[in-house]
């Protein structure tokens, strides 16, 4: 089971789309993971259990993590590419 | 695909050639018509401009480049959505790139009650926002109520 952090700024709008975007993803893909909601502020206290951080905005701290800018979720712009780079990172 | 719930947009919550100098003059008149209307309280235009600064919500969108500002006031009793088609671009920060300013055509204020489960109104607009043929032809209609009626259409068809 892997551990899939989807955060905005406040964890509630942008991470609620894109966590929605997400789930469907997995399923489809057959990748049993399990989704955190949190706020930008709040990923790094999840870092150390997380497999992939999704963020809806770049982000500049460094985490153990890998990260991938979730936002083509919200615009449709590049979202095959981005699920791709999800799917990868969470197969490999 | 599933009925999503009865979220929908309100002709008088929608504003055509809206004129302002920045992001806050389209915030606060945004905002006013949502106090008129009694979706938010006062001063729910502050919450959203210091969120703003804070977490920009810029984004370009196949059909135009759009922000949606918001923020958390626990005095929301529901959650609804004015929309302000601007006469000119006003910028606002880009979300995925803090430092990148975008010229905005089209904002999507949002008030979100926290303690109702409104996934299906932010599920609308992500389809809304994906969808290049909606947005650019909200750009061009001149009156609200047309606005209002293309953007329930494409809800009843989701």
């Amino acid at each position: 089971m892997k551990t899939v952090i989807v955060a905005c700024g406040a964890g509630l709008a942008t991470s609620s789309m894109v966590k929605q975007k997400i789930q469907d993803i997995f399923k489809k893909n057959g990748i049993s993971a399990n989704i955190i909601q949190c706020t930008l502020n709040e990923v790094e206290t999840y870092d150390d259990k997380a497999d992939l951080i999704i963020t809806t905005m770049r982000v500049r701290k460094k985490f153990k993590a890998p990260v991938i800018s979730g936002s083509a979720y919200l615009s449709g712009v590049n979202e095959e590419q981005v699920t791709q780079q999800i799917v990868d990172a969470l197969k490999s | 695909m599933e009925k999503l719930e009865k979220f929908s947009f309100i002709p008088e919550l929608i504003q055509t050639n809206l004129k302002a100098k920045n992001s806050d003059e389209v915030i606060d008149s945004l905002s006013k018509k949502m106090e008129e209307r009694g979706a938010v309280q006062e001063g729910y235009a502050d919450l959203v401009k210091e969120r703003e600064i804070e977490f920009p919500t810029g984004l370009r969108t196949p059909g135009a480049v759009i922000a949606m500002p918001h923020a958390f006031d626990k005095r929301n009793h529901a959650s609804y959505v004015a929309v302000g088609v601007l006469e000119k671009p006003v910028h606002f920060r880009n979300m995925e790139d803090f430092e990148e300013e975008l010229p905005v055509e089209v904002v999507f204020l949002l008030a979100i009650d926290e303690k109702k489960e409104q996934m299906s109104m932010l599920q609308v607009l992500m389809k809304i926002f994906q969808n290049k043929e909606l947005l650019e032809g909200i750009k061009s209609i001149k009156t609200s109520e047309e606005i209002c009626q293309k953007l329930n259409a494409f809800l009843q068809k989701l």
